[in-house]
Order: C-alpha cells, then structure tokens, then sequence
C-alpha cells in the first residue's frame, strides 16, 4: 500500500542550530567549528520538530491505530543527492506507511529545493511497543 | 594529515567507558524526540527493557562524528544504521569503523560501522563518502 503523506513542512537549520547538535555528541563541548554543509544526520532532528512530530502522532493514531503507543527505531538510512546547507530553506515532505504484521511501520522523507529538486532522502522503520513489549 | 583511506583502514576507535544521562539529555534537547523509554525507567522496563536505552539516531550520529573525526572534509553521501540491540545507560560504549570498499572511478569509498556495548554489536552502519572532498553544491 502506498505510503500516507503525513505533511510538507518547511524546514532550516542555522549555523547556531547545527553547532547545538555538534556539541551534543563532544559531551556539551562547543569546539567552535563552523560547517559548510549540516551533519549527515542532522535532517532527523527535524522529524522532531513539534509541529511535524504533532502530525506524526495524529499520522500514527490515524493510519496506524498507534495512539500513545511507543516506537523503536529499528533502523534509519539517509542518503544524499546533494549536501544541505545552513541557513537555506527546504521543504520536507513526510510519508507514513500502514504498519505490517508486526507492527513496523516506515517512516520517510524527502528533503526538496523549494523549486522541487530532492536534495537528501530519510527512511527509518519503527516498530510499535505496547505495554507488554514489542507487538508480535 | 593525510588519512589513508585503502580497503581495511580503521577508522580511529571512539570508546565511552559508561553511557551517561548528560549525553542523552543533550540529544534529547535539540532532537525534540520525547519517547519516555530514554529518561523513564519504568517505562524502559514496560517496553521490556531492563534500563533506559540510548537513542538510536544518537547512536547513528556519533557513526557521523566518528567519520568526520577521522576524516573531517569526507562528504557522506549515504549513512544508514540498524540498531540490532539497545545500547543501556550506565554501559560502555565503543564505535569502530573500517574501510571496505575504495572506488576510484566513482569517488566514493563505503565503510563499515559499529557500535557495540559489553562487546556485543548493538548498531550496525554503513557509510558512503566521497573521496572529493569538496561538497556537490
């Protein structure tokens, strides 16, 4: 079944929010370094931002009947056709698949040019925990 | 500094003796991930966890550090990690890599990644990176 669009969001990182998440992995240590282009990993941490992870949640209870339910990430890839850049604006598009017999669903994303040329995209799957551990 | 980047070089080995709450209250704060397993014991232990566990995409960017560590112009093409068992709070945690591929005709090496604790492979990664240097842009 074909993936949900769960939403496009515009997106940006600035030069002081990639040095936060830098500085995050060096134990809080600030090494003053400034990057030409983000971190690999840094477009997941858009995938947190509140209003996306809102729609996400309402996303999961909709398609997914995973309301209040925990997620896990069982694996997550990123690849790029071109690096991301600070202080440049990208528009997300975020998709959700229907969870398969054990409750794994995929989450991705493009991240696009404004003008619509894909720059990077993220695929993560994620399995469902209820109370009583991961659903099988 | 020239970085070798020959088929079977290691990258320099990250080590952390215990996995402490300040890394991950760090990476909580500016990742917005609010899943309660990672600062909430008890809800570690009802997802069936004995301890909270590290977040995986925590895990996958250290794979980001340790590559831009030893090789800080590397551009990543691709990244990917599956994370095949929870990394605890309060273990050790220790991230190595290697090359295992060099392509010169395309400008790109892929490099084997992992993550493990008490010994036990916890995530395991693959990089692509170009050997450019200079970005794509």
């Amino acid at each position: 079944m074909k993936p949900a669009l769960v939403g496009r969001f515009g997106v940006q990182a600035s030069t002081r929010d990639i040095a936060r998440y830098s500085a995050a992995f060096s134990a809080g240590e600030d090494d003053g370094e400034t990057l030409a282009t983000l971190p690999a990993t840094y477009p997941i941490v858009w995938l947190g931002r509140p209003d996306i992870r809102a729609a996400l949640k309402q996303a999961l209870a909709y398609h997914a009947g995973m309301d209040g339910a925990v997620l896990i990430h069982l694996s997550q890839s990123i690849a790029y056709a071109k690096p991301l850049v600070p202080d440049s604006e990208y528009e997300l598009e975020v998709r959700l698949s229907a969870p398969d017999e054990k409750g794994v669903v995929v989450l991705s994303a493009d991240v696009r040019r404004p003008a619509g040329e894909t720059q990077a995209t993220l695929s993560g799957r994620l399995a469902l925990v209820t109370g009583s551990g991961p659903k099988s | 500094m020239t970085v070798s980047i020959d088929r079977g070089t290691r990258l320099p080995e990250r080590h952390f003796s215990a996995i402490g709450m300040e890394m991950i209250e760090a990476y909580l704060a500016v990742s917005g991930d609010d899943n309660p397993i990672h600062t909430d014991l008890a809800a570690a232990r009802r997802a069936g966890l004995p301890e909270r566990p590290v977040p995986g995409l925590l895990t996958m960017g250290l794979f980001g550090m340790l590559i831009h560590t030893w090789r800080p112009t590397a551009r990543v093409d691709k990244l990917k990690a599956e994370f095949v068992a929870p990394i605890l709070v309060g273990g050790d945690l220790t991230l190595t890599g290697r090359v295992v591929a060099r392509d010169d005709q395309a400008g790109s090496a892929i490099l084997r990644l992992l993550a493990s604790q008490a010994n036990k492979p916890c995530a395991i990664g693959e990089a692509e990176i170009g050997l450019g240097g200079a970005p794509r842009l």
